[in-house]
This record gives C-alpha cells, structure tokens and sequence, in this order.
C-alpha cells in the first residue's frame, strides 16, 4: 500500500508554502513520523515527496516533479526546457541542494550485498561486543534501533537484524562515485562529512531544468549507479538546504522556495537549527522558544548576553542568513582522477575493547593512529602545523566525587604542541605525539581511547635535502675514507623522508596493513590486523 | 687616571667594543669597558668570556695620569656619540669617572678593576702572518653559509685549514657549504709547540668571532697575524688584538658532499642568472620556498609558484652538457652564494634531483647547494 493511499495527499498547496489555517509546527513533525513510516515498506520515492508536498513549506509540484522524471535514464547534461518556477526566479538566486545518504554505512552493506536489501541490517559489530551501533538501516530503525545504542540492546530490541562490521574501504569507493556523479551536474560539489553532499546548483536553470528537477534526477542516478538511498533538500542557502533534506528523509525531495525561507523557518521547530543541542535547546525551553520564529523575535542583543558569539550565530541562523559559499571539496586531475582538496584537520581516535592498561599498548595504538593520520597527510601533499592528543581513562570516581566542583580533571586530558616547522613525517610526529602523551597526567586507571588530531594543516613546502647526517659520530666513514672512498651517509631526515614515500607507494600496492611499523608492531598481539590494517573498534575511523 | 682623547677615535673604538659587550649576561661586570691609560696610549677593553678585544688608541691620545678605569660600556658609548667637541676629557677617581667634552659632563659609577676578567696579550710565537684583505674575503665567501639557528653545533662557525701552501675556509649549515681557498705560503710558518696541536687540526671560528675580527679590519692592505691556540684564536692588527673561544665540535666531514663528477652542467652568466632567479622567486611564498630548473639543450627555464601569490617562469640562454635535467633549489641560497661570485660566469653541475648540485663561483670557490624536491 502506498502511502498516498493510507495518508491521502495535502491539498496542493498555493504560492504561500503555508496552508494559512494550519499549525505549520505540528505539520513539520507530523511529516517527519509519516516518512518514518513511508521507509518501513519499501520506501517508495513518490510516496515521499508527496509526503513532502503534504508538510509544510514544500515543493506543492514535488510529486508532479518527481512523477515525470524519467529514472536514471537522462543524460545530466541534457537541455531540460522545463524550468518550473524556479524560471521565475530573479537570475542569480542561489540553488543549494543539500545529499544525504540514508544510513550510509548500513546503505553501504545494502549496496555491497543485495541479498541484504531491504532487511534490518545494523553495522558496527557483532552483538556479542561491547561495541556501538554505528549505522543502522530503516527496516532496522523500525524496531527503535538507533545509532549509538549498545549492539546487544540493538540484538535484544531486533532479534532479526543482521549485524555488520563495516567496510570502511567500499563506503569511501561508493562516496566517489557519488562525488563523480554530482560532478556531473555542477563543478561546486562539496563533501561536507562521510555521508552529506552540498551541490551548487545556481545559474543551471537552461542546462538542467529547474533545482527540483535536477535533484530528482540525481537521486534516481545515484540509486541506479550507486545504490545508494539519497535524500535532497533545496534551499537558497546551506542552511536552507539542509533543513529541507531534514524534513525529506528518507529517499525524498524537499525544497524551500526563494522568498519563503522566512516562513518556513518561522514554524520549524527551534531544535532543528544547527547549533541548537541539548544543553541550549533545554535553556530556549524555559524561555518558551519552540519554534525558529520564536527565536527570531528574541533581539541579537539578549541572545549574545545569554549564549556569547553562538547567540549572534544563532540569530543569524533563526533569520535564515547564511552566506557560506559551497566550496568544492575535490579537483579533477588531467588523467580523470579525483584528488580531495587538503581538509583543515585531521583527526583519529582509537578507543579500547576491552579497555587497556598496558602503557605500551596504549603507546603503540597512539602511533598507528598518527601513522594513519601521516598517511593521510602525505596523500594530500599537506602537513600538519600542530598537533593533539587525547588520552581518556575509564572513570572510576564516585558520583559524588564527580559532583565535587574541586574535582581536579575529569576522565580525559588532552595537549597540545605546535611544531618548530610543519611537518608529514610519521617519525617526526610519533615522537612529537609520543612526548605529549607522556606529559598528559597519569592515573591509576585502565584507558579508553586515545586520539590525536592533526590542525591546522598547511600545504607542503618542498622536501630541503641535508648534506649531512646530524647524528653521525665524528669518525663514521672514517674506515671508507681510509681505503680511498669518501661516503656520504644521507641525514635521518632525508632516511625517513624516503622510508614515508617508499612505505606510502608499497601500502597503495598491498594495502595498509601488510607493512607495520615498529612502531605499533605491539597491537598485533591484541588487535587483528588485516590487508587494510587492525581492526579497529570503530571501523569507519580505519582510514 | 686621567687622559684627553680624540672623540672620533674614542667613539669609534667603543662601538667595536659594543659588538662584544653582552646584552645580558649573569655577570653584571660583563657589561662594563675597561679603559686602560698606559704611557702614550688608551686601551679599550671588553670581553664576554667567548669573545675578548682590546683596542689601542694612539693618535690623539694625551695621558696625563696613567691608570685603569672600569665603567658602564653602553652608556659610556651612547654620551660619546652624542658629543659635539673634538676632544673628550676622561678623569676617573676610585668612586666615580668623569667623561667631560666642552660644557658637557657626565659622571659614571666605576667597578672595581680588579674584578674585570684579564684578557691576554696577543703572542706574536707561532702566528700566522697573513694580508686583511684575504682574510676578509675568505670570510665573506663563506660566512654567510654557516648555521644561524638550527644544525649541529659544529656548523655555527667556519673551518679553518691550512695545509699545503693552502688557506681554506668552509662553512655550512647542513643544506648548502661554501668552501673557499686562497693560496697560502707556509714556508715561513712555524706553529708554537703549543700551537702545533691547534694550527694543524681543522680549526672552527664561531661566525660572530669571524665577523668581531672583520669588523677590526678596516684597511685590506694591513698586515695582520692570527694564533691559533687550543681552544681560542687570535688575531692582531695594528690596533686591535681580538680573541674568540673555538667552536668545540667535530666539523662534518664535508668533502664526501663535493661531487666531482656531475651528469648535468650549466655555464650561465651570473647577473642574468641571479636577475632572473630573483623575478621567479618573487612568487613563492613560505610553503613552498623553491624555484624549479629545468635543462633542455643551452636552454634554462626556472619555473616558481605558491598557493597564495601565483607562478613565474623565466628563460635564459646557457653552456649546456649532459642530458635534459630538473633540478630546484631554494632561490635564496643560490643568490646568497651567486653574489659572492667572483666571475661572470657560474658554472653549475649536478646529477640527480636529490644529490647536490656544484655552483663554481671562482677559480678557488666552490658552493654546494642541497636541491628540494617539490610538488609541481
């Protein structure tokens, strides 16, 4: 049954996006537990965005727009004359789509695996861990199966679940060749986390047709191409997009239209806005904000005195104001590969199962995250200016020492050091890495996890060659020099600087994991190690 | 003591002193200059336990009461500079010294001498004569390549050898070396039985001591002797007699990075290249502090960009032997060395893009440079 039927569609809406009599809130919510539903069966597209149609603020032509799209069958760069009202639009007026992939590791497994679609997958371990759920399908969510959850509460609520590690590998091949398929449609394509897409759609109106159009479009070329479930919103900005994707999950279409933004944000609950989390959404509570409109009518000045510069952003925010510019996250090199510009950090956390008290394991953990972090490093050509670790114990204090305020540090510590010069140099930063983790405060308690994060990064100057080795004893080569050979013995530095490009063009070869550094060579005694690596409690981070 | 003095010549002495004068030291009396009135001259005296100079002002000097005086370096130079009159008056008892000029006076605290380190006598035994100008132009060719801040300690001076008919100054930071040599005749030299264990050993002057001793060389034509002892060198001109503490390391063994025999060369002249690499070098920035050569038959391009300013590309036409080549360099170093070139030709030569490459600068000057590898 399609849910057209069993929720008979809104009547179409005029150019307000408002039905002028409804409690536009309550429809916002009320449109999100419909698509919750709508993903229960096969979660039908159409149905989706008329779903869509039916909340508040929505495309009134979604479904119609999305009815005719012929699946996947377009080229994307096909002339589409039909504009839709984004034709009347004043030129210039911003095109924002914001993707998201639908449970993106589970969606991943579905893709990988079709014996597994439309089953209740869950990924993140065996339920027999103490691991998390990391991602979980919408067949499994069903059950009240979210991520975070522990994986035998996952087990206990969905006995049918099958349960998935996670493939770190093939969720980065299948983000590409998302990325290569947005590319199609706009060169401003931006990777904004593992699983969400910004596409800058403006001035596209005689090549693709309008917005709505183009983001069916997509959707269905990912689907066929990919596999991958895609839910879009349209917005004239970030912002605007990404709530719209917001209220269109899962599978579906959402757009605000230009003008409206206002009132769309008006009803929505106030949660909803980024920067609006536990903490702050309870505070707005008391003060009987519920709603953006809420917000907006609270002046800049009370919210910069109650919340700092976040106020102001917020402010901002509840106003629809967003001016960040899509930015394209990669470059097309001349032999057709995709090259990720440099990210601004880099960061990799390891967390213990069981937790570890040897310090040695500990150590070695913390140098194979930089090893990691290093790789990554020296494959956008960048370095790192400064660097951080992580360290975080197990807590073992009392609630009520916790509740002391004269409590001295919690259970994680971290520090911080910038380098004398940037550097990419797993040696070079193990042992920076290294010294800022002995000098973190020790305590009598098992760790958790350990992580580092590499920011900012820089681009990478050019590799200086040493005539000299600075370590070398006054009399090496003295023998050599002896027998009428004067040898020269390359620097530590430039040792290492080859053992990186040499270790980095044999991992590309034989995968990650067949070559280990000293290093780390402890973790092979408690971690199982693999072509891409150890296997790490959080897959995902295996990068 | 009591003694008149010429103001320039006075002024001009205690503003070599101030380059040895510490800017902070645990030694308070460190900080002070120790003016010495002997017969028929006035020695200005300064050290800060590395480096030591005594300056001898004879023209223009009247004694009239022999004696010693320890006062404030510093502002002692500073009221001097500031003096119109041509003579100054120096009058010291054992509590304060009266620096007078025409109508102007200042009244100094004095230290007690004796608390003022000694510094030694120069000792003509066992030194080597040499002409000022060769020295200051060995200096000059091979100072600026020595580590400033980071490198091993060894290479924060210049070596100084002397060995068959030779006079060789290198220096280096560990990138780039700069190796000059100036024909020298030992016959006459006989090191100090003392001295024989300094003068034969490879010798590392620490490049302020070098620059102390090329700043009490004015004339190039002056006939000066420099002692090497064990752990300090000396060097004595007409006026001065400078000491520097010896750096104490082991060099490295620098002539294994000399290539010899090099698959790629170049013979450009030095002007256009030193022009042109400055324009490319203009467009890098910090993250990428190098310029790209790139060889194809008597042709040089030099290619150079950065992320925040753009790129530039120049061409010129070279001497050419060897195969098509790249090579990049830190623009900097290479100018650093080409300015000294003593020809108007450079010769360069080189074999790999990680092996170093050989500027010829002069007929006994030799720059090596350690190339970069970039991403371009």
């Amino acid at each position: 049954m399609s849910l057209s039927q069993r929720n008979p569609p809104a009547p179409v809406a005029t150019d307000s996006p408002f039905e002028p009599h409804a409690d536009a809130r309550h429809q916002a919510l009320q449109a999100r537990r419909v698509h919750a539903r709508s993903a229960a069966g096969a979660p039908e597209t159409a149905t989706s965005a008329q779903a869509l149609a039916h909340s508040a603020a929505l495309a009134p032509s979604a479904a119609t727009a999305h009815g005719t799209g012929p699946a996947g069958s377009s080229s994307a760069w096909q002339v589409r004359p039909q504009g839709g009202r984004d034709r009347q639009l004043p030129p210039g007026t911003r095109r924002i789509l914001h993707l998201d992939v639908d449970a993106f590791l589970a969606s991943v497994e579905q893709a990988l695996h079709p014996h597994l679609r439309g089953k209740p997958v869950i990924v993140g371990g065996l339920p027999s861990e103490r691991n998390l759920v990391m991602s979980c399908s919408y067949q499994a969510r069903e059950f009240g199966v979210r991520a975070g959850m522990r994986l035998a509460e996952a087990a206990r609520l969905c006995p049918r679940a099958i349960f998935r590690r996670g493939d770190s590998q093939a969720a980065n091949r299948l983000r590409e060749q998302t990325t290569r398929i947005l590319r199609c449609f706009s060169p401003l394509v931006e990777v904004a986390s593992i699983d969400d897409f910004f596409v800058d759609l403006t001035g596209t109106l005689a090549l693709h047709g309008s917005a709505f159009d183009a983001a069916v479009r997509i959707r269905e070329r990912v689907q066929t191409e990919v596999r991958l479930p895609l839910t879009i919103g349209i917005g004239t900005s970030r912002l605007l997009a990404r709530l719209a994707g917001k209220l269109g999950k899962p599978g579906g279409v959402a757009e605000v239209f230009s003008g409206c933004e206002e009132r769309f944000l008006a009803a929505l609950p106030v949660e909803h806005l980024p920067g609006v989390g536990y903490k702050i959404g309870a505070l707005l509570e008391r003060f009987q904000i519920q709603t953006v409109g809420d917000l907006r009518a609270v002046s800049r000045e009370v919210l910069f005195s109650s919340f700092g510069r976040l106020g102001l952003v917020l402010a901002e925010r509840a106003r629809g104001v967003d001016r960040e510019p899509v930015q394209a996250t990669h470059i097309e090199q001349a032999d057709g590969t995709l090259v990720a510009r440099p990210p601004g950090s880099i960061r990799r956390d390891s967390t213990f199962e069981p937790e570890e008290g040897r310090r040695e394991i500990v150590e070695a953990m913390l140098a194979y995250v930089v090893e990691r972090a290093c790789h990554r490093l020296r494959a956008h050509r960048s370095a790192a200016a400064a660097l951080e670790v992580r360290l975080r114990y197990v807590e073992t204090r009392t609630h009520v020492e916790l509740q002391d305020s004269r409590a001295e540090q919690g259970s994680e510590c971290s520090a911080r050091r910038t380098l004398p010069v940037p550097s990419d140099s797993t040696a070079d930063l193990v042992r920076a890495a290294r010294e800022l983790l002995r000098s973190l405060p020790r305590r009598r308690a098992l760790v958790k996890r350990v992580g580092l994060t590499l920011a900012p990064i820089v681009a990478r100057g050019g590799w200086q060659w040493h005539l000299f080795d600075e370590h070398a004893g006054p009399d090496e080569g003295a023998a050599d020099c002896a027998h009428g050979v004067d040898t020269k013995r390359p620097s530590r530095a430039d040792r290492h600087r080859s053992l990186d490009e040499t270790l980095d063009r044999l991992r590309a070869r034989v995968g990650f994991g067949r070559i280990l550094r000293g290093s780390s060579a402890e973790l092979a005694r408690s971690h199982e190690l693999g072509a891409d690596g150890f296997r790490l409690r959080t897959p995902s981070l295996n990068q | 003591m009591k003694a008149l003095c010429d103001r320039e010549k006075l002024r001009e002495a205690l503003a070599i002193a101030n380059n040895v004068i510490p800017a902070k030291s645990t030694k308070p009396i460190l900080s002070n200059v120790c003016l010495v009135a002997t017969g028929d001259a006035l020695e200005v005296v300064v050290t800060d336990l590395d480096a030591a100079l005594r300056y001898r002002i004879e023209d223009g000097v009247k004694i009239d009461e022999p004696g010693t005086v320890v006062v404030p370096g510093r502002v002692l130079l500073e009221f001097v500079r500031d003096l119109t009159e041509p003579t100054v008056t120096i009058d010291s008892s054992d509590s304060s010294c009266r620096v007078e000029s025409g109508s102007d006076s200042c009244e100094l605290v004095v230290a007690d001498p004796d608390e003022f380190p000694v510094v030694a006598r120069f000792s003509d035994e066992g030194s080597l004569p040499l002409q000022a100008g060769t020295f200051t132009a060995l200096v000059g060719k091979t100072a600026f390549a020595a580590a400033r801040d980071q490198g091993r300690y060894a290479m924060h001076g210049v070596l100084v050898e002397i060995e068959d008919g030779l006079l060789r100054f290198v220096a280096t930071d560990g990138r780039r070396l700069a190796l000059a040599t100036a024909p020298y005749d030992t016959t006459n030299y006989k090191p100090t039985p003392a001295g024989a264990n300094g003068a034969a050993r490879p010798t590392i002057v620490p490049t302020r001591g070098m620059q102390l001793f090329c700043r009490v060389l004015t004339d190039p034509l002056d006939q000066v002797r420099l002692n090497f002892s064990d752990n300090q060198v000396g060097l004595k001109t007409k006026h001065a007699e400078a000491f520097v503490r010896l750096v104490d390391g082991e060099f490295p063994r620098y002539s294994a990075v000399i290539p010899r025999e090099c698959a790629h060369s170049i013979e450009a002249n030095a002007d256009t290249l030193s022009r042109k690499l400055r324009l490319v070098s203009n467009v890098t920035g910090d993250d990428a502090r190098a310029v790209r050569l790139s060889l194809s038959r008597d042709h040089l391009e030099m290619f150079g960009q950065s992320s925040g300013k753009g790129t530039a590309k120049a061409h010129m036409e070279v001497a050419f032997k060897g195969g098509n080549a790249e090579i990049a360099f830190n623009p900097d170093y290479v100018l650093e060395g080409i300015k000294n070139c003593e020809r108007s030709e450079v010769r360069l030569e080189f074999s790999e893009r990680t092996s170093p490459g050989k500027f010829t600068l002069g007929e006994n000057y030799v720059y090596v440079v350690m190339p970069i590898t970039i991403d371009i």
